[in-house]
């Protein structure tokens, strides 16, 4: 029926992922807050590599933050519908 | 006659004073590379980033996270990543010598990891719980980040838009400088230029900062 996606859709890795999605539903989401330093840092130094000048280290490090938090939260978000759909 | 646009495009001269000698100080303590290439600014910046992620990723792992060990069952691949970071990863290696044991154990392997028993390792899961996961992480990003910071330390700043002028020839209008694209870095001998004010610097490689027509 799914062709070639049929792996994707063997009952282990379903079952494999139903567990993640409900290990995620039972961990302290407090935990996300640890990852504000990391973007922090990363972003610093990533704009650092790209730049020479302070302003546009800053910039360049305000934008890939945005990118990076911005793809945090898209995982969060189908992680959390996923959690919410299938566990609850 | 040059356009504004032209003028807010003037090119920085990096002093990359000796790339190898620049890259060495840049693995061993993060930052100490730009300092000797007297970029302060960006020496601090990386130093601080990177060394603060490592050490509260190490503290938070209570300094049981970085450790050196290739072992059956304890494969340490995160070590590989950790190592970036330089110097303060490097007593890890010296602990891997029994019969140098020092600063009381710091940074000293578990052991010997036998499945399915309560060894040292995984006392230290069982107490640390998933601050061992993050405290791994962290100092595995900080030593990644900071091979890019070698990276910087050797050549200058990475993906600067620039064009090479020499194989268009000279400038004839203000037009080549409208349209606001970018082009590939460029190596010539010298210095590191980049966009920007110019500090009026000398080095040892080039990158040109313009735009494309």
């Amino acid at each position: 029926m799914f062709g070639i996606l049929g792996p994707l859709f063997s009952p282990a890795l379903l079952s494999q992922l139903l567990f993640s999605v409900s290990l995620f539903g039972s961990i302290d989401h407090n935990r996300l807050w640890y990852a504000v330093p990391l973007v922090i840092s990363f972003s610093l130094v990533y704009g650092a590599t790209k730049h020479e000048e302070m302003g546009a280290i800053l910039h360049q490090a305000y934008r890939a933050g945005t990118w990076i938090v911005g793809f945090i939260f898209v995982v969060f978000a189908i992680v959390w519908l996923l959690d919410w759909l299938l566990i609850s | 006659m040059p356009s504004n646009r032209k003028q807010q495009h003037e090119i920085i001269q990096v002093e990359l004073c000796n790339p190898n000698l620049a890259a060495l100080w840049a693995w061993l303590i993060p930052g100490a590379g730009h300092i000797y290439q007297k970029r302060y600014a960006k020496g601090l910046l990386f130093m601080t980033c990177i060394l603060s992620t490592y050490f509260f990723g190490l503290a938070i792992g209570e300094g049981k996270v970085v450790y050196a060990s290739w072992k059956k069952n304890d494969r340490r691949w995160q070590y590989v990543c950790q190592v970036g970071v330089g110097l303060p990863a490097l007593p890890a290696l010296v602990q891997t010598k029994k019969e140098l044991p020092f600063m009381n154990g710091w940074m000293e392997p578990p052991g010997e990891v036998v499945l399915e028993q309560m060894d040292t390792l995984a006392s230290w899961h069982d107490r640390l719980n998933f601050y061992f996961e993050l405290g791994t992480l962290y100092t595995m990003v900080a030593g990644i980040l900071n091979i890019l910071v070698v990276f910087d330390a050797y050549a200058g700043p990475s993906p600067i838009p620039v064009e090479d002028d020499s194989r268009r020839g000279p400038p004839q209008d203000s037009e080549n400088d409208a349209s606001g694209k970018e082009g590939d870095p460029v190596s010539e001998e010298g210095s590191s230029q980049v966009e920007g004010d110019s500090d009026g610097g000398g080095g040892t490689a080039t990158k040109k900062s313009k735009r494309r027509e």
